[in-house]
Parts: structure tokens; C-alpha cells; sequence
């Protein structure tokens, strides 16, 4: 199977939030009460129920004052720490690379949540399981499999959001990166073509991934768990071990010792 | 975030705090009578008999934090090696069956010597060398017990838990401190339950302990005060060590810094994990070189009390 992908360009992005609201209604969730926080972003985060949003940006750009737009959902990891960590094996992968959470079988540990480079999964509190974006593969309420764009695709007017295979979309995605550095944006970037081993939403931005806050350079949340397995054995077999060998076989030496130079006297 | 909205909350502070002191004090018991040629059997059967409870304790907590606790058994079946939370499942539950049978293998050496002319041959012995075979076999356990919390916290993408490797140090040594205090406490609990007149109370701890004598010594007492007061210097330096590293890694890493020491979980981190857990307990038992029951009680209460704030603050702040 033809691995797909989503490509967002938040430079033909209007903000118009068309993606936010047919994820809601696609995937029959109901909205949220939410408080202004002095900005349009609204919700103010992710939740179970809410799977994508849009985030408006005010920062320097190339030296002048600019409000830019940018996606916020699950990123399909190639290398997914969701999945890596979750200890019930509730997370699966599409053929085409899509990740979701099995419903039937989360006990909802949370694991997800903390794992995620991009703070995605949310806990839902009422039903009990980690919730998140499944680019519309959810069981009954499949798109991909009958051949449909994610809902959030396909309601985009701009056309900012795209759905394809995904060789072909990284092609495209450096071409209007090329386009934009040739027109003076030159830290243009195509985000998700190489990070985490390849994301299935990729992000054309026009400045680096920092201003649009993204990770610089996201990591796998196992990355060094080896390492840390060790740090904390060899902690407990030298480190913690040590100040009882001093208290209770050092003691038993002397003794011993003692004893013997009595014996000879 | 608020406390209710963090998806790791309040029952894991308590069942690593439980899990920690049950492996911690396995450990530092299987030591002490290994060290001393087998002088502290009642050392060890003390701190297999509070870690089981504990850790089972633990374990249910755990269980009722889930989103789905009826679903808890979905746990057992994968073994997903690199999934941190699937090896501390079968850790918890390797360790608590083999001390089970470390138990029940006591309970028969100790009724073999009781009624030798009841069992054939040599009984009495043979459950003794069986304990000792599976006491060896669960050290390993027990130390992969103390592990694991801090390398589930390490293995996310949250910074202060993920930027250095010195989480789990830091988890392990508190683990291992705990595990003395707790001790200690049980230790003198024990003992005033032996000068005690109930004679129900009497009656179960020799079924517990045996007819041999269960009595901690005054000379263990001594060494378990001396043994903590080494366990928190250890401590001490690799909290230093985690701090100046945390701070050493970029943006993200000062940032978490910033929110430890002198942010929002400043005073609670202050007064707490470095006040409680640290410094009054340090003084304590060098100003009185574990002399004074007063202050070793004090003392291990306070190391106590500073690994369950240790716990609670790394998890809270890396959920805000
Ligand atoms: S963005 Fe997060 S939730 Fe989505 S696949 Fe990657 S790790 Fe998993
Ligand atoms: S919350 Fe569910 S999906 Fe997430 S790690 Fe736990 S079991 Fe897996």
C-alpha cells in the first residue's frame, strides 16, 4: 500500500478554522466551552474532543511584526512514541501510516499523553480512553477506506490542506519551499519530510519551525531508555550498595580482623 | 494545568512512592544479611513482610487511576519490551509472586522445625535453601522495581523528566532511602510490639518470624541509622548532579529548571525534597550519630515524607 500523507501550507492558510469544525462534525464530537485568553486561537489546547485547531501567531518575522497560522493535530509519526510506549499495544498504524487509538482495548494509563513529542493525545475523562486525531480512519467512520479525504482536506477552501501519496506531496512541499526562498523567505522549511522518521502531515512554513512552534528537532520518547534503564540499575547496584557494604561488611571485617590479632596475642 | 486535568495524578505519586520503598527495602535488607554472614534473616523477612502489602497497595492504586480499570488485565497481554509500563507489569508482578513463595517456603521451614518429627527427612533445610535460591532471584526484581518508575517518567517527551538520564538515579537512590527508613520504622514498630504484653500481637509476629528470635538488634538498628545517613548524602549529590544537567540542556531544560527551583513548585521543592527529605534528617543523624531513638525516628519519617514530595513534584511539574 502507497504510503499517504496530509500536506499542510500555512502560507496559503486562511485561518478560516473550516478544518477545526468538519473534524468536529466528521467524527460527531460536541464543542466546548471555552474562555477568550486574549487571542482568536480558540480552543486554547487540544482535547479528547477536539482534534485539530488552529493557532495564530504573533512574532517577528524577517524583522517585521506578522500573525501567522499554523496547524495543530497529530503529525502520523513514522516513529510514533505513542505507540512505542503504550504497554497494551492499543495503538496502531494504517498500511497507509496513519496512527489511531484502538478504542476496544486503551485503559487509558495516560502513557500516550506524556510520550508525545507534539502534545497530542488527550485522556478522555467520561469514556475513559486516550483520544486523539485518527485522519479519519476511525472504525465506522473511515474516509480513507472508501477512498474519501480526511474531512478537515476536504473542507479546506484554500486548499492549504492536501491529501496524497506521500513521495509525491514531499515534492510538492519542496517545490513551494524552493518558491518561497526564491521570493527572500529563506529559512522556508518543509516540516515532517525527515523528522521522526517521517511525518505523515507535512508542514510548509516560511520561517523556521521555532517561530511556528514547532520542536526544533523532535525525539523519540524512547530514545535513550536503555541508557536510563542502566543509569538507574547501576545506581542501585553500586552507588546505593556501596554505603551498606561500608556499614555492614566493613564491620564484620573488623571484627574478624579483631578477633584474629586477639587469638594470636 | 490544574492537578484534576493531569493525566498522571495523585495514585502514582503514592505507588511509586510504595513500590520504591518495597524494592528499596528488599534490597537493603538482602544486603545487610548477606554482608553480615546471615546475621539480619529478620531484617529481610521484615521487609519482605511491609513491601508485599505496600506494592500491592501500590498496584491497586494504579489500577483505579486507569481510564478503563476494569480493563487493567489488556496489561497482561503484551510484552512489549521497550514499553516501559508493560516491563514494570511483569516486574510488579514477578517480584510479588516470588516473594509469595518466598513466604509460604518460611511459613513451612518454620513449622518443620517446629514438629521435626512430622516431615521426612530434612524439611526444615530444604525450604531454607529454596528462600535463599529465590531471594536471589528476586534481588533482581526488586532492583528492577526501584527502576522502573524513574525510566517511565525519563521515557516521555516532557523535559524535566526526559533531558537528562539521571531521573531514574535519582528515583533508585530516594528508593533505596526510603527503603532503610521504612525499616527503621518497622524495625522499632516490631520491637515495641515484642516488649508488648498483648499476647495476640506477640503470637503473630513469632508466626511470622519463627520461634528463632525476630528481635531487630540494637547493632542493625545502629547500622541501618548510619546506612541512611550515607544513602542521603548519595542522594544529595545526584539531585545536585540532575540539576546542574537539567539546566545544561538548552531552552526546554531551563525552562524546567526555572520551574523547580525558583518557580511556581519552588517553595514546595525547597522545603520539601531538599528541607524534609534532605537537610533535617542529615543533621540529625550526624549531630547524634544515630544514637537518639527520637531523632533516627524523626529522621527516617522526614526521608520518608521527602520521597513522597520527590515523587509528587517531578510528577506535577512535568505535567504544567
Ligand atoms: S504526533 Fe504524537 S500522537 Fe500523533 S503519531 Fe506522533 S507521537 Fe503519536
Ligand atoms: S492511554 Fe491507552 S493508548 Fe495511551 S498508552 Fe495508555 S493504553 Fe495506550
Amino acid at each position: 500500500m502507497t504510503e499517504k500523507a496530509i500536506l499542510y501550507d500555512s502560507t496559503k492558510c486562511t485561518a478560516c478554522r473550516g478544518c477545526q469544525v468538519a473534524c468536529k462534525q466528521w467524527n460527531e464530537h460536541e464543542g466546548e466551552e471555552t474562555e477568550n485568553f486574549g487571542s482568536y486561537e480558540n480552543p486554547a489546547a487540544l482535547s479528547p474532543e477536539t482534534w485539530v485547531r488552529m493557532q495564530f501567531i504573533e512574532t517577528d518575522h524577517y524583522g517585521k511584526f506578522a500573525w501567522l497560522f499554523s496547524r495543530n493535530a497529530c503529525m502520523h509519526c513514522e516513529d510514533a512514541s505513542c505507540a512505542i510506549v503504550c504497554p497494551t499495544g492499543s495503538i496502531l498504524k494504517t498500511d497507509e501510516g496513519f496512527v489511531h487509538i484502538d478504542q476496544d482495548w486503551c485503559i487509558g494509563c495516560g502513557n500516550c499523553v506524556q510520550a508525545c513529542p507534539f502534545n497530542v493525545p488527550h485522556k478522555d475523562e467520561h469514556i475513559g480512553t486516550a483520544r486523539k486525531c485518527t485522519g479519519c480512519t476511525s472504525v465506522g467512520l473511515n474516509r480513507q477506506a472508501e477512498g474519501l479525504d480526511p474531512a478537515c482536506v476536504k473542507s479546506c477552501p484554500p486548499d492549504a490542506l492536501v491529501f496524497g501519496d506521500r513521495s509525491e506531496l514531499v515534492n510538492k512541499g519542496n517545490q513551494r519551499v524552493a518558491d518561497l526562498k526564491a521570493k527572500g523567505y529563506n529559512n522556508a522549511y518543509l516540516y515532517g519530510e525527515r523528522e521522526l522518521g517521517g511525518l505523515h502531515v507535512l508542514y510548509v512554513i516560511d520561517d523556521s519551525p521555532e517561530v511556528y512552534g514547532l520542536p526544533e528537532s523532535p525525539q523519540v520518547a524512547t530514545k535513550d531508555v536503555v541508557g536510563k534503564w542502566l543509569t538507574g540499575i547501576a545506581t542501585a547496584g553500586v552507588i546505593a550498595a556501596l554505603p551498606l557494604w561500608f556499614v555492614f561488611k566493613r564491620k564484620q571485617k573488623l571484627e574478624a580482623q579483631q578477633s584474629k590479632t586477639k587469638g594470636g596475642v | 494545568m490544574s492537578l484534576g486535568e493531569m493525566s498522571w495524578n495523585i495514585p502514582l505519586w503514592f505507588d511509586i512512592w510504595f513500590a520504591g520503598m518495597a524494592g528499596g527495602a528488599y534490597l537493603v535488607a538482602f544486603l545487610a544479611n548477606l554482608y553480615s554472614g546471615g546475621s539480619n534473616r529478620n531484617l529481610f523477612r521484615l521487609a519482605v513482610y511491609t513491601g508485599v502489602p505496600l506494592a500491592i497497595i501500590g498496584v491497586l492504586l494504579l489500577v483505579v487511576d486507569l481510564g478503563t480499570p476494569i480493563w487493567f488485565w489488556h496489561l497482561f497481554t503484551s510484552f512489549l519490551p521497550v514499553a516501559v509500563m508493560s516491563m514494570g507489569t511483569w516486574i510488579l508482578l514477578a517480584f510479588l509472586i516470588i516473594a509469595f513463595i518466598m513466604i509460604i517456603l518460611w511459613v513451612i521451614e518454620g513449622d518443620a522445625t517446629k514438629n521435626a518429627g512430622k516431615y521426612s527427612g530434612n524439611m526444615a533445610g530444604t525450604a531454607r535453601r529454596f528462600s535463599g535460591f529465590f531471594a536471589w532471584i528476586n534481588v533482581i526484581f526488586a532492583v528492577l522495581l526501584i527502576t522502573y518508575p524513574g525510566v517511565l517518567l525519563a521515557s516521555t517527551s516532557q523535559p524535566i523528566w526526559s533531558n537528562t538520564l539521571l531521573v531514574p538515579a535519582l528515583f533508585v537512590a530516594s528508593a533505596v532511602a526510603t527503603g532503610v527508613a521504612l525499616l527503621i520504622l518497622m524495625a522499632m514498630l516490631t520491637n515495641a510490639v515484642n516488649n508488648s504484653s498483648s499476647s495476640m500481637l506477640n503470637s503473630i509476629v513469632k508466626w511470622l518470624f519463627g520461634s528463632t528470635g525476630w528481635q531487630i538488634s540494637k547493632e542493625t538498628m545502629g547500622q541501618l541509622s548510619k546506612s541512611l545517613l550515607g544513602l542521603i548524602v548519595v542522594e544529595a549529590l545526584i539531585l545536585v548532579g540532575y540539576v546542574i544537567w537539567l539546566g545544561a540542556t538548552g531552552a526546554s531544560g531551563t525552562e524546567a529548571l526555572d520551574l523547580l527551583i525558583t518557580g511556581t513548585l519552588a517553595i514546595p521543592f525547597w522545603i520539601t525534597i531538599v528541607g524534609v527529605g534532605l537537610i533535617i534528617p542529615l543533621a540529625l543523624l550526624f549531630m547524634n550519630r544515630g544514637k537518639a531513638t527520637l531523632a533516627v525516628l524523626t529522621s527516617a519519617s522526614c526521608v520518608l515524607l521527602g520521597g513522597l514530595a520527590l515523587r509528587a513534584i517531578l510528577i506535577v511539574g512535568g505535567q504544567l
